[in-house]
């Protein structure tokens, strides 16, 4: 199983890196084989294939570094939208609001994202911080969020608040974006750390992927 | 007739606190609402020194208030907790005369990351120190960067800054204002050249966001760095710290003045320089300087001797929220040396406010407790049980670690087995909850 952790340079903070370490663990306890390919914002390969990866991870930037982020991944957008049409599972932290329409920050500049999906972010001067509790599916998680930022247009909530603050301050029930095999939200924690069965879930997830990708292995030769 | 008012009730509260053994913002605040831009006012004396940054604010301004005071100088200064707007009124208003003169040569002021921009509306400092920008209390300061733009447009054109300059970040603060003076340490036979924490946040270059490249790391992103792109670096410095030796703790500043220190930190040294560059700027000899520094020895607590059952231990007051403090105590346990066991308590996050946020953990490099010495660790407090997490993703064998949420419980198991020595790493919000249950000793 193959893991990349995108920009993982750029994109720290809160101690998230350590969600792909739960996750690795969560995979290896399955008996999986894992392997973390780390990807430098200093040096990204042209050639990157990430449909070769399993799981895309990307933590949360500083707001200055996000933006960056976006204009260094702005070229590979084609790239990951293959990988997760072809089933590559992601989960972004903070950042997934690269993956979005657009950025307008504080001043009112706007920085354009990847457009995967059609939702886009907000930025104000003040933070909005808070524990929090939220559902996904069943699986109760605990965390908290620490943005700058209000996120319009979600079409699927990751999850749904218990208690603590939502996509935006017109919505508090709902946190964060799923799109297909994409997994967006700004719960730190780290999140997949402090809820062992949403790093099960994940593990689950490409589990099963592997079983489909197997099958079809075995259909192809036959 | 506002003045008169506002001061003379900013002064009698101020004595009724003193009496009442509170010092506290309560006068100041008040104050303000008589008069809401009261410190636009006031005269101020020749020197008006501020201090920010996330690590070394209150030492610093400590230490400074003490050698300017055995200078003959007539010094007020702020303590830590009072560092916003109404503590600042406290603390001026209540040296004030009737008529709105402050009463003193200097006034030291630590100002909170985020309220500086509050206070310098009003006035403007002559001087303004920023130590470091490191990553400290997330929670509410969101990230270095967040508190880098709350700093900045607090700085006046027209005030001396003097710079962190081994701090690319801080660093950058040099564009706001006319005149910087620097300080820093020079290379270092401890110092490394790569970055040796979880984290970098020096990687990126903090104005243009190309890759930087360090000659070497004093610790964190503090050291020697230059920008692949923009040019930006470490600044000449006026006040350096050209030798440190940490081992028989003492240093040398400007190849000249020789400095014992009483806590053999890096953190120690920058205070110091800090220090040494404000007295300097404000005109006290350097000789006196040194030896006042010298004579100075650390009040704040943050080193405390206790012992604990058949065992001496060492307290080492460290910020929870603040993985540079974290990192900086568990290295001294390993610099020491000698065989230890090692006591971690999390137990409130914060003094100030209730979180369940656990994050910074994963940012504190834990795995420095793997050393040899390191002959056993005690994890306690309500968050035992993710420090335990925590130091499942480290190098740290796990016999050597016992989980007692209780920290009760688990000071009366570590009073019964004897160790070499004993280290406590925990914050000033949980100190008493550990300390209480020991007996303290002197030096």
């Amino acid at each position: 199983m193959k893991l990349l952790h995108m920009l993982y340079d750029l994109c720290s903070l809160y101690g998230d890196y350590a969600n792909v370490l739960a996750l690795k663990r969560a995979l290896e306890q399955s008996g999986e084989q894992v392997e973390i390919d780390r990807l430098s914002a200093a040096d990204i390969p042209r050639d990157i294939d990430f449909s070769s990866y399993d799981f895309l991870y990307i933590g949360p930037a500083t707001e200055k570094n996000q933006a960056v982020a976006a204009k260094l991944l702005a070229p590979f957008r084609d790239g990951i939208k293959a990988a997760l049409d072809g089933g590559t599972i992601m989960l972004a932290v903070g950042t997934y609001e690269i993956f979005g329409k657009s950025i307008t920050d504080s001043k009112g500049a706007v920085t354009e994202g990847l457009d995967l999906f059609p939702y886009h972010s907000v930025q104000s001067e003040q933070r909005t911080v808070s524990d929090e509790q939220a559902e996904f599916g069943g699986i109760p998680v605990i965390g908290f969020i620490n943005r700058c930022s209000e996120i319009y247009d979600i079409d699927e909530p990751f999850f749904t608040v218990k208690q603590g603050v939502g996509n935006s301050a017109a919505d508090n029930t709902h946190e964060g974006v799923i799109s297909g095999n994409f997994y967006g939200t700004h719960i730190i924690g780290p999140l997949l750390i402090r809820n062992p069965d949403m790093a099960g879930y994940f593990a689950k997830l490409l589990l099963e992927r592997q079983e489909i990708k197997g099958g079809n292995y075995a259909d192809n030769r036959s | 007739m506002r003045m008169f008012a506002a001061v003379l009730i900013c002064r009698f509260l101020h004595f009724v606190g003193g009496l009442l053994g509170r010092g506290s913002s309560l006068p100041g605040l008040v104050a303000l609402k008589i008069y809401p831009d009261i410190l636009a006012h006031i005269k101020l004396p020749k020197a008006v020194v501020a201090v920010t940054g996330s690590n070394g604010k209150t030492s610093t301004v400590e230490m400074a208030a003490h050698i300017l005071k055995a200078a003959g100088k007539k010094v007020i200064f702020n303590r830590e907790g009072s560092n916003q707007i109404a503590g600042a009124a406290s603390l001026i208003l209540s040296a004030c005369t009737l008529s709105g003169r402050v009463k003193c040569d200097v006034i030291l002021l630590e100002t909170d990351e985020r309220y500086a921009r509050h206070i310098f509306k009003y006035f403007s400092p002559t001087h303004y120190v920023i130590t470091n920008l490191l990553r400290d209390q997330l929670t509410r300061n969101g990230h270095p960067e967040w508190v880098y733009n709350s700093i900045e447009p607090s700085i006046p054109r027209d005030t001396v800054l003097v710079l962190n300059a081994d701090d690319p970040l801080v660093s950058c603060f040099a564009d706001r204002a006319d005149h910087t003076v620097w300080f820093g340490m020079d290379k270092q036979p401890f110092d490394t050249d790569k970055n040796t924490g979880i984290y970098d946040d020096g990687k990126f270059c903090p104005k243009c966001k190309a890759p930087q490249v360090y000659d070497y790391y004093h610790f964190n992103h503090i050291g020697s760095y230059h920008c692949t792109a923009c040019g930006h670096k470490k600044a000449d410095t006026d006040y350096t710290v050209t030798s440190a030796d940490l081992d028989n703790a003492e240093i040398v500043i400007n190849n000249t003045h020789k400095i014992k220190l009483s806590f053999a930190s890096l953190y120690n040294v920058y205070n110091i320089l800090a220090c040494y560059a404000i007295c300097s700027l404000i005109g006290v000899d350097e000789k006196l300087t040194c030896s006042s520094i010298n004579s100075y020895v650390l009040k704040n607590g943050r080193i405390v001797r206790y012992r604990c059952g058949v065992n001496h231990g060492v307290f080492l007051v460290s910020k929870h929220e603040n993985s540079v403090s974290y990192d900086s105590s568990l290295r001294y346990i390993v610099q020491r040396g000698g065989e230890c066991a090692v006591i971690i308590i999390v137990d409130s996050v914060s003094r100030r406010y209730e979180t369940g946020e656990i994050s910074w953990l994963w940012d504190v490099d834990f795995g420095i407790l793997s050393a040899d010495s390191v002959k056993h660790i005690y994890l306690s407090g309500k968050h035992a049980d993710d420090l335990s997490v925590r130091f499942s993703y480290t190098d740290v064998s796990p016999e050597k670690i016992t989980v007692i949420p209780d920290i009760g419980e688990m000071t009366d198991t570590v009073a019964k087995t004897p160790y070499k020595m004993l280290y406590t790493v925990t914050c000033f919000s949980d100190k008493e909850k550990f300390l209480s249950r020991t007996q303290k000793e002197e030096d």
